[in-house]
């Protein structure tokens, strides 16, 4: 415990350092010390007891932010050189991060911080029991502290350069050794050969006297050869990165020669173990003969594993050679058995003996990505000719026939991309093209041992979608001989002729494709075995762009059918609108569990499983819209493919469950929870209502096919039983909502619990109590009303202090310590606006409980009242347009006799689809209630009109409520700023 | 054009005839989202926009008129349609499924949550963690005579 703590004094020699290590000596005042900081959890803002005793009374005396800097600079060093529990290690770093949030700009301060989050990550994988999970993490901190040190160079004094450099070096030499020990280098390759350039880098413009004194200040302690293993290490990690391998291999091979020039006249104990690595490089550069001699000098070595190593390199040699009897026969010679000398061969060589991480060689499916781009280009250039098709109406081709005409207009034209089964499934296919390009282009040179599967998973999604399209919906099918031509085209639904057509498919298309990126990480962290957090972390954008797509589209959706289908709601529960509803549902869940697996390394199973389900529900979804065996409004483009879909999602479920049982050993974590009253609690509670709530809508959705297959009966699932269903679980997630946030994470005392409730809970009650007096006596708008004003008193409070928190230690104004602190936490407060933008919903919803409705049959002349309007009906004319003829209605509205508005509702006739007549609603929208007038018909005999109208309350909320959740989303998306100029001062 | 207009008269003098004039008690536009338009089933008749919906709207209405009780008028579509007219499944017989088991879904998450979280709870050691309950001023005093001592 604490072992790399043991020699404080040659890592650092700051002022006030060997008195904190006097205080660490100390059993009494150590353990003072140690009970205060496991205690403390500061991975979020200053916490307030802290700023209050520690920090409060000097910044009263006048102490600067820079100064409370200082002060928590120290302790942190405190904290390291305690360090005998996890928690102290993560106060250390905790305390890194508070002091970039007090001194940003201060050079020393920047080391030292660099150095508590080096040094305390070192900590914190030295205590945990699966540090591994934390290396690519401790990497990344190594890398940074050295690349600070380089950048800060020339204004920072030399011995404190000096310190740093050691300290730096130290924590490096450690973190490699360790990876070393454990054989794990090549598994963080990407990550190590990073860490390794920037640390020789920085050595070269250190000066040399310095370098020298260094290196033999760090050579002959406990971890000795540190900067030979540094070498060796990086050579290791050449022959891992992809793409540059050989000249990667080449550069090993000058490391390993200078290591080896260097223990000629500094032996160095355990230099041996670059012998293999040599023979290794020397067979990768095509130096076989060389190779195998090199090999054969490792055979001799004492250490088993090494000597495994140079038998599997010699027969390896034996193979390029093109001997592969010859390889057969040596690995027979030093096993007993050929069975077991390929087994050994096997073991040695596909998968690393330690830790049987699958090593896949990124460059044996660069011919898969490679044609892999000639299929997304061959699928953007269809769809890009498809446009032009119905865009020069191309009346020969069936589908252009079909979804478009002469007289459509031309941004509607457009829409025939996607109105038709054949155009929407070569949409699709454009659409993963354009997001496997954009993955693969960011990716270039991260993630490379994930990215072969991910291409993989890709290519089958693919491979599916592309022979739809060119064996079963070719939308290139040249309209049938001797069919009934239609010379203008039967034109677009009407129903699809609204602006928000043009958006709203799109969108639902960018977000079903897009989750199949966190998917197809799932299962490349699965085959790899590399199921720690870094898939979760690479893929937090990749997640929240589509879930964000698919909200736009659902919200759209459903204003679409607001003010197109002209029954004044918003949402039917039809099977389509579910199934696009079902992987929204499932991927928020896994949005807010995955932060678990982040902070907690919790729930790795869980994970794979929701973005598994989210997937798979994408799928789902699709085969729901386009086989028709639900009915449906979306019955636009309904076909037979549904087996085909079906077939798919099949595929996908049982590929998906072998997979997960054959690594359910990996998928095993330590999951430990302190109490109910936690944040991980109110995590978990979250999940299962966002599952129920699933189950629920998907148990609704098919129950009509499941009573048809037990009772032979059909039955309709519809609106009135799902708001019966889905209201209470929505409620309950409301409040889970406004919960989780107010909780702490591990454990939440009493006092604290009080604390963060009662002014939330307080103020709901009150708001359902005078919403009683106002004679307001329903069970569910009193409980949405007091959930929103619980959740939205709990998210103000959440800002609230951490304004206050940084107005007060940082000395910020309201508006900076604002933006510091959303910038600074984009997730977290990302997270709170998106809720807000729910809670604006939820007002919306609770809308429908006070909607008025009435039909109305008027003469021109005429007038009714409702709810306080007078609706008069001044005309009525006939208007004819391009592609259809309007029958028009002007409508004006009086309110005590003061003029709101005229409204105009339509009732048009199609002349290019057959002349189908539609309604256009009229809408005049106040910020808390819709007038809604629809056309019902005329009575020619009498003259008269009848109108359908209604008073929607606070429907205006819904859409207010989306663009807020838009907005909440593209912050938690942005990268930070306040990182991204560091970012640039390093580079 | 003579046809359009033709076809939108017969449409208008349909729906004039047809659609159920005049304010609308709460039975009559309860009823009317408890029963499927019976032209495609896609949605209830009171959102119905098509002949077929108007027509039932209007029996509704005269139905209500006559007198009869809201099962009646809904046993009466469902003889003519079948089950498939109600917007949703009465609960009797192999429909109770469809209600039960949402409720069902919560309750066993729920339970299979709380056995789970006291799982987790169970594998954490216990001492420390009992000491942890806030920062004392004892604690506090002793990192300020600290402090002090290291002169910041």
């Amino acid at each position: 415990m604490g072992s790399v703590y043991n020699q404080p004094t040659r890592a650092i020699n700051w002022d006030g350092w060997s008195h904190i290590v006097d205080v660490a000596q100390d059993p009494k005042r150590r353990d003072a010390v140690e009970k205060f900081l496991a205690q403390a959890d500061l991975s979020g803002e200053i916490p307030a007891a802290l700023d209050e005793k520690v920090l409060a009374p000097r910044r009263s005396a006048g102490a600067t932010g820079e100064q409370c800097a200082y002060i928590l600079c120290n302790l942190g060093f405190a904290a390291l050189a305690v360090a005998a529990s996890k928690g102290s290690a993560e106060f250390a770093m905790g305390c890194g991060r508070l002091v970039e949030q007090l001194a940003p700009n201060s050079p020393d301060l920047a080391l030292r911080r660099h150095f508590l989050s080096a040094k305390g990550g070192l900590a914190v994988a030295t205590l945990t029991d699966q540090p591994h999970l934390l290396w690519d993490n401790l990497a990344e901190r190594c890398a940074t502290y050295l690349r600070a040190l380089d950048y800060h160079l020339e204004t920072l004094p030399s011995e404190s350069v000096e310190s740093h450099a050691t300290a730096a070096y130290s924590i490096t030499g450690q973190f490699l050794s360790r990876l070393l020990k454990n054989r794990a280098v090549k598994h963080y390759a990407y990550e190590v050969s990073q860490l390794i350039e920037v640390a020789l880098g920085l050595a070269s413009r250190l000066p040399s006297t310095f370098v020298s004194r260094m290196w033999t200040t760090l050579m002959p302690g406990t971890d000795a050869g540190v900067f030979f293993r540094l070498i060796g290490a990086a050579a290791e990690c050449s022959l891992q990165i992809d793409k540059h391998s050989l000249d990667h291999a080449g550069r090993g091979l000058t490391y390993i020669d200078e290591i080896l020039a260097q223990s000629a006249v500094q032996p160095a104990p355990d230099f041996e173990f670059t012998l293999p690595i040599r023979a290794e490089l020397l067979l990768l550069l095509g130096r076989h003969a060389e190779a195998s001699e090199q090999a054969a000098s490792a055979e001799s070595s004492s250490d088993p594993s090494l000597r495994e190593y140079a038998i599997a390199i010699k027969a390896r040699c034996h193979l390029k050679a093109g001997n592969p009897q010859l390889a057969a026969q040596f690995l027979a010679e030093v096993t007993p058995t050929t069975d077991q000398a390929l087994e050994r061969w096997r073991a040695t060589w596909m998968r690393d003996s330690t830790d049987g991480y699958w090593t896949i060689q990124p460059d044996a499916f660069s011919p898969l990505e490679d044609s892999q781009l000639i299929w997304r280009l061959l699928a953007v250039a269809a769809a890009v000719v498809l446009v032009h098709e119905i865009m020069v109406s191309n009346f020969s081709l069936e589908y252009v026939a079909r979804y478009s005409s002469a007289a459509t207009p031309t941004m509607y034209k457009f829409a025939g991309l996607w109105a038709g089964m054949e155009g929407s499934l070569l949409f699709w296919l454009t659409i993963l093209g354009g997001y496997v390009f954009l993955l693969n282009y960011l990716n270039r040179n991260k993630n490379r041992s994930l990215m072969p599967v991910v291409n993989i998973v890709f290519g089958i999604v693919m491979l599916f979608f592309f022979v739809l399209v060119v064996f079963f919906e070719n939308p290139f099918t040249p309209l049938p001989r001797g069919a009934l031509i239609q010379s203008a085209g039967m034109g677009l639904n009407p129903l699809l002729q609204h602006p928000v057509m043009l958006i709203h498919p799109p969108m639902l298309y960018l977000g079903y494709v897009g989750f199949v990126v966190p998917f197809a990480f799932a299962v490349a962290a699965l085959v790899t075995r590399r199921l720690d957090a870094t898939w979760i972390r690479s893929t937090r954008r990749w997640t929240l762009v589509p879930w964000l797509f698919l909200a736009v589209g659902i919200i759209l959706g459903g204003r679409w059918a607001y003010v197109e289908l002209g029954w004044g709601g918003y949402w039917a529960w039809d099977p389509v609108e579910n199934a696009s509803l079902l992987p929204w549902l499932t991927g928020t869940a896994y949005l807010h569990s995955v932060i678990i697996q982040e902070k907690k390394n919790m729930l790795r199973l869980w994970n794979v499983i929701l973005i598994m389900t989210t997937f798979v529900l994408t799928i789902f979804g699709t085969y729901l819209t386009r086989s028709g065996i639900l009915s449906s409004v979306h019955a636009f483009a309904a076909t037979d493919l549904g087996i085909w879909f079906f077939g798919f999602v099949v595929f996908i479920i049982i590929s998906c469950v072998v997979l997960i049982f054959l690594r359910r050993e990996d998928l095993t974590s330590q999951n430990r929870l302190e109490s109910f009253t936690s944040r991980e609690s109110g995590f978990l509670f979250n999940n299962m209502i966002f599952l129920a709530l699933t189950m629920a809508i998907l148990w609704g959705t098919m129950f009509p096919l499941l009573s048809e297959a037990v009772r032979g009966i059909k039955i309709t699932v519809g609106s009135p039983y799902f708001d019966k269903i889905t209201t209470p679980m929505g409620l309950l997630l409301l409040l889970m909502v406004g919960v989780g946030p107010l909780l702490a994470w591990r454990r939440t005392s009493n006092a604290t619990m009080i604390r963060n409730f009662i002014w939330p809970v307080g103020m709901g009650l009150a708001v359902i109590a005078v919403a009683m007096l106002f004679g307001i006596m329903r069970i569910y708008p009193l409980l949405t009303m007091g959930l929103v004003v619980f959740v939205a008193v709990g998210i103000f409070m959440e800002v609230f202090r951490g304004v206050r928190a940084r107005r007060r230690i940082a000395g910020e104004s309201t508006l900076t310590a604002f933006r510091n602190m959303v910038d600074r936490n984009r997730s977290r407060y990302g997270g709170y606006i998106v809720h807000l933008g729910i809670l604006f919903m939820f007002v919306g919803f609770l809308g429908k409980a006070f909607s008025v409705e009435q039909d109305l049959s008027l003469k021109v002349g005429g007038s009714a009242n409702l709810k306080g309007y007078t609706f008069t009906l001044d005309r009525q004319y006939t208007e004819v347009r391009p592609n259809h003829t309007a029958f028009i209605v002007d409508v004006s509205v009086t309110r005590n006799d003061k003029h709101v508005t005229i409204l105009r509702p339509e009732k048009r006739i199609y002349t290019d689809q057959n002349d189908q007549p539609n309604s256009e609603v009229a809408i005049y929208s106040r910020p808390l209630e819709d007038l809604y007038i629809l056309v019902g018909g005329i009575d020619t005999e009498s003259g008269s009109v009848v109108l359908k109208i209604m008073v929607n309350p606070l429907v205006q909320m819904i859409w207010l409520g989306g663009m807020i959740l838009i907005i909440g989303t593209i912050v938690a998306i942005l990268p930070s700023w306040t990182d991204r100029k560091l970012r640039e001062k390093l580079a | 054009m003579t046809r359009t207009l033709i076809a939108l008269s017969v449409v208008s003098l349909m729906a004039g005839v047809l659609w159920a004039q005049g304010p609308k008690d709460a039975l009559q536009r309860e009823l009317e989202y408890e029963i499927m338009a019976p032209c495609c089933y896609g949605s209830p008749v009171g959102d119905h926009d098509s002949d077929a919906a108007k027509q039932v709207k209007a029996q509704i209405g005269q139905l209500i008129t006559e007198g009869k009780s809201r099962e009646e008028i809904m046993d009466m579509y469902v003889a003519i349609y079948g089950e498939r007219i109600l917007a949703s499944p009465r609960a009797q017989g192999f429909n109770i499924m469809a209600y039960v088991m949402p409720p069902l879904f919560l309750l066993l998450g729920g339970l299979l949550l709380v056995y789970a979280i006291n799982q987790m709870k169970n594998s954490v050691p216990a001492p420390a963690l009992t000491k942890r309950k806030s920062y004392s001023d004892e604690v506090f005093q002793k990192i300020e005579k600290e402090m002090q001592e290291l002169n910041i």
